[in-house]
């Protein structure tokens, strides 16, 4: 008998933002083992089966679109090559960049390189499944599930389930705040055309990945920065990442421009172990009304901004009601063309998706000796970047469907990037 | 598949093997097996895997048990509802022809007894129409469109037999004005349904009915010489002063709301 799914609020925005980006959540860890493959497969299984969404083929229904469960061979899902050492970078980027359509029956794909009695893991995942904050549970879910198994037997089916509805952020309101909550409606979409300057669309542009290492040395340093100005690491990564634009787009120092930044509404969930994997990620806007005189100054304006919103009890919630309005009154066709005309997608977005936390990834005893987690590739202009952290050392990237001149774009951008973080040390 | 038959049985060791209990077993060792075929073919060869899966799938087979043989009563008293609703519809219709023959074979009044049997019919339309709203509305707990729809019917189906009883039976001069009489009625009707049903939709059919029915009340009382026309136009504007005080009491009710969102904000 066919099973079906509902297509939650998140599942259809993402659906949406087909126009943008190829919705896909990229992971890559590397270990320095080779890791028992026989217990990965099976416990990838054991996840798939306590997660339907992976395996589901999403149905673009006109009128109510849904996810319908599919039968699967695993091995569909996972890719296991032995490789030499030198072919690791391309293997990795070469499987990273691939795309899963939403009709597929499979919306996780994973690559299990052996190289050099070391291991490289990927994970490529459909946005719509679930959003980073979800996908670093699922995978430190993933590993101790696997080190139960494989070091003492215990069957690797430890892992959440439940609601996968928008609307557990309002689980632990009041009913005062639940229906204040859900009478948020407001239009929050970013209104700012600064773009980042990247080249017009060609036809040889193909996604890649770029990613610059931040070191520990700086990443404590900004740390300390940030203590100091009252700032988040996350403020003065943003407040970074606006001076190297302002400089590599050559704005001008007086324009304001803002940056999306992406916030994990699970803050307002107190525990999340009984929900499914979803997504509940929304976005603030950072705007900045002028580039500082210098980096500080900058900072600043990025730690008043971040301070509205972070002052407001019902942040990140806004828009919601607007979206599921939306959706419910008209059939998904229709309620698609009226939310494009609302929506405008930020131009410029940055997602700090956290630490990677490296002793929950250990396997058999080895943690990962390197890796890090990116969002989707997006299409020119718009831009995303990510900051992911492991072991203290801060991983950039940014997924682009471009060009060899946006490699080289990007490239500069990253160069500009750790000029700002130097700045912001020597300050 | 042992395992299964094992947890089966274990599961429902305490209760008296009847046949709907031992048809349930069979449906469950027969989902069990080729959900067990599913997993095999994903991939899993852990058979302990395989079981734990599935049994965590049905971790409550007496529970379930149970609610099927709920479910089970609750189709069978809604097949005999529905039997008998259909039963009863083609009685009443059977009945309103049996009448109409029947007074007319004894008075010879054909002309008018056909009424009778339209009465029948549309009584018993009107029925279905009201019945069926009541089961969709309670179903998804709002007067839904469809639901509305049925109302509108079966208030206009009253109208058209009022007005061919004013037609045939008892002549009355001017009767058409129920036809537009059945319109502000038809909206009162929907108005409080829906206002009753749809907390926070139902204002907006509140404010689009009240102008309407007041000119459509205007309209009614003037060409009946009940009220003159002329100043009697100020009940559409009486309609619309109704319909402002609709709007000042829910803002009202509204400030409420802000205001203890307000204190609530400055925690």
């Amino acid at each position: 008998m066919e099973r079906r799914l509902n297509a939650e609020l998140w599942d259809k925005m993402h659906y949406l933002f087909r126009d943008f980006n190829d919705r896909m959540v990229h992971l890559e860890l590397h270990y320095d083992y080779e890791i028992n493959f026989e217990a990965f497969r099976t416990v990838l299984i054991c996840f798939f089966e306590k997660a339907p969404v992976f395996h589901s083929s999403f149905v673009d229904n006109k009128v109510r679109p849904y996810w319908e469960v599919k039968p699967y061979d695993i091995d569909d899902a996972i890719t296991l090559k032995n490789i030499d050492d030198s072919e690791v970078e391309r293997e990795v980027d070469s499987f990273l960049t691939q795309y899963i359509p939403p009709e597929s029956d499979l919306q996780m794909k994973v690559g299990v390189f052996y190289h050099g009695g070391k291991t490289t893991l990927c994970f490529v995942e459909n946005h719509m499944c679930m959003d980073g904050g979800d996908f670093k549970y699922f995978i430190s879910a993933f590993c101790k599930n696997y080190n139960d198994y494989v070091e003492h037997g215990i069957l690797p089916l430890n892992f959440k389930e439940g609601s996968r509805s928008y609307e557990s952020v309002y689980g632990d309101f009041t009913p005062a705040q639940k229906k204040m909550a859900r009478n948020l409606y407001k239009n929050v979409c970013a209104k700012d055309d600064h773009k980042f300057p990247l080249t017009e669309d060609r036809a040889e542009d193909k996604s890649f990945i770029a990613r610059r290492k931040i070191s520990e040395d700086d990443f404590f340093a900004l740390k300390q920065i940030g203590k100091k100005y009252g700032a988040t690491l996350n403020d003065v990564l943003v407040a970074a990442y606006f001076d190297a634009l302002y400089k590599l787009a050559s704005y001008d120092p007086d324009d304001s421009v803002t940056i999306s930044c992406a916030i994990d509404l699970r803050r307002h969930i107190k525990d999340s172990s009984e929900q499914g994997i979803t997504n509940h990620t929304a976005f603030m806007q950072c705007r900045i009304p002028r580039l500082g005189d210098d980096i500080i100054e900058t900072l600043k304006y990025v730690v008043n901004s971040a301070n509205l919103f972070k002052k407001d009890k019902f942040m990140g919630l806004y828009g919601l009601p607007l979206l599921r309005f939306g959706y419910k009154i008209l059939p998904h066709a229709v309620s698609e063309e009226i939310i494009k005309i609302g929506y405008s997608n930020p131009l410029l977005a940055m997602s700090n998706i956290g630490i990677l936390d490296h002793k929950a990834l250990a396997l058999e005893g080895h943690e990962p000796t390197d890796g890090f987690m990116t969002g989707a590739v997006k299409y020119k202009p718009y831009v995303l970047l990510s900051a992911t952290s492991m072991k203290n050392v801060i991983t950039l990237s940014m997924c682009v469907r471009g060009n060899d001149d946006d490699k080289r774009i990007v490239e500069r951008f990253f160069d500009l990037y750790e000029e700002s973080v130097c700045k912001l040390k020597n300050s | 598949m042992n395992n299964f038959l094992e947890y089966i049985e274990k599961s429902f060791e305490n209760m008296k093997e009847t046949e709907s209990l031992y048809l349930y077993k069979q449906k469950l060792i027969a989902k069990m097996t080729e959900r067990a075929n599913e997993l095999v073919a994903a991939g899993l060869k852990d058979d302990k895997i395989i079981c734990a899966i599935i049994m965590d799938e049905y971790p409550d087979l007496v529970k379930n048990y149970k609610a099927s043989m709920k479910e089970k009563a609750t189709v069978s008293k809604k097949t005999k509802t529905g039997s008998l609703m259909t039963v009863g519809a083609l009685g009443g219709i059977f009945g309103a022809v049996c009448l109409y023959l029947a007074v007319s074979f004894l008075t010879g009044a054909w002309n008018k007894s056909w009424m009778l049997l339209l009465g029948g019919i549309f009584a018993v339309l009107v029925l279905i129409f009201v019945t069926v709203s009541g089961k969709l509305t309670k179903k998804s707990g709002k007067f839904g469109l469809i639901s509305r729809i049925l109302c509108m019917f079966a208030v206009f189906l009253i109208a058209v037999y009022m007005f061919l009883f004013t037609t045939v039976i008892v002549p009355v001069s001017g009767n058409w004005i129920i036809f537009i009489l059945s319109v502000p009625f038809a909206m009162i009707f929907d108005m409080l349904l829906s206002y009753k049903f749809n907390k926070k939709t139902g204002i907006f059919s509140i404010l689009l009915y009240i102008p309407v029915i007041f000119t459509l009340f205007y309209v009614v009382l003037g060409v009946a010489k009940v009220l003159p026309w002329h100043p009697g136009w100020l009940l559409i504007l009486f309609g619309i002063l109704v319909d402002f005080v609709v709007v000042a009491v829910r803002l009202v009710s509204g400030t409420k709301v802000k205001e203890e969102e307000d204190a609530w904000s400055e925690d």
